[in-house]
């Protein structure tokens, strides 16, 4: 039987490390190499150059999870990790095979990973989500307007508009005031924090999201932060997820 | 790392897994063009994708959002307006 052209490579994420073997079992049970260029080194599996298509959920679920373990591992066994996302594939180029290629662009970007690699050293990410209700705030908000008589006269009318307006302007000024509030006090206790725009919501998640947030900690950081929310927070109005390899933390560097 | 048995976790590592990381010179990587199906099944099956502003920092975020709202209102009395006369 004829082998398969495995003339691409799978990566999971780049490392600093003198180890030149590690053991490692990624995607589909395929060993996990160390690739060096410079100082440092990529994690990859040789593959086809074709992206991983996933049958069903169940599938990308196991996959992406599978991915994400092997960032975890190498967090553990060299402190740090620069993560790929799930199914970056390096092709062949221009007669340069995929490895060449990949050695070529760990080279170049030696300096910018390295110093990336060090503002992360011992800090993992976390999600935060904080929600509120919304019909409940409109209702305080409507509670403390005033009641307009006759709305069915034409004054009465333009009262109305006018009152909704006012009524919308207040939420959306709430709104800026209580993400700005819990945005400045979550960055007080931690290394980094982005603002996340959610792609991904659970069908039967009805909470009014309010702000969500990635955290670059370490675990002290974290375990403050956990303990600032659970004093003043309502358990039921945020939500903690991770710790995550530094997703989040990484997309500005290797473009360069 | 964090159990992804719980449908939070899952959800939150789909969702940096899927669209961060690493950005590589685009010339070199394999086009993923299954990608968009496989986060087309996943909202499906999974998730709706939330119509939210652009954010990059807060007041981008904030003050377009205020507007847009100031404008589609002030459009709705200048119709109540001439609806009344």
């Amino acid at each position: 039987m004829q082998e398969k052209p495995y003339n691409a490579l799978y990566v999971y994420g780049i490392i600093k490390t003198e180890e030149s073997s590690w053991s490692c079992t990624g995607l589909k049970g395929n060993q996990v190499l160390m690739i060096s260029g410079g100082k440092l080194k990529a994690l990859a599996h040789p593959c086809e150059a074709k992206p991983y298509a996933p049958a069903d959920l169940e599938n990308i679920k196991k996959m992406v999870v599978e991915h994400n373990n092997v960032l975890g591992t190498a967090m553990e066994s060299f402190g740090s990790v620069l993560p790929f996302a799930f199914n970056t594939i390096i092709q062949e180029k221009e007669g340069k095979s995929a490895e060449e290629n990949l050695k070529d662009w760990l080279r170049k970007e030696e300096k910018s990973f390295e110093q990336l690699l060090e503002k992360i050293k011992g800090k993992k990410e976390y999600g935060i989500k904080f929600f509120y209700n919304r019909k409940e705030w409109i209702k305080e908000i409507k509670a403390q307007s005033s009641t307009i008589s006759r709305e069915d006269s034409g004054i009465g009318y333009l009262l109305k508009g006018k009152q909704e307006f006012e009524i919308k302007d207040k939420l959306i000024r709430r709104l800026n005031e209580k993400r700005q509030e819990l945005f400045n006090a979550a960055n007080s206790k931690v290394n980094e924090i982005k603002i996340n725009q959610p792609k991904i919501k659970l069908i039967e998640d009805e909470k009014d999201l309010l702000l969500a947030v990635s955290v670059l900690a370490s675990n002290k950081e974290f375990d403050e932060l956990k303990q600032f929310l659970q004093n003043n927070i309502s358990q039921e109005d945020y939500q903690c997820a991770g710790p995550f390899p530094p997703y989040s933390f990484v997309g500005d560097a290797g473009n360069g | 790392m964090a159990d992804f048995d719980d449908k939070i976790g899952l959800v939150e590592l789909l969702d940096r897994a899927l669209n961060k990381g690493i950005i590589l010179n685009a010339d070199l990587i394999v086009t993923v063009a299954d990608v968009p199906l496989l986060a087309a099944n996943l909202r499906l099956v999974l998730a709706s994708v939330e119509t939210m502003m652009k954010f990059g920092i807060m007041d981008d975020w904030l003050i377009p959002h205020s507007i847009e709202n100031k404008k589609d209102e002030q459009a709705s009395i200048i119709k109540a307006e001439s609806r009344a006369k």
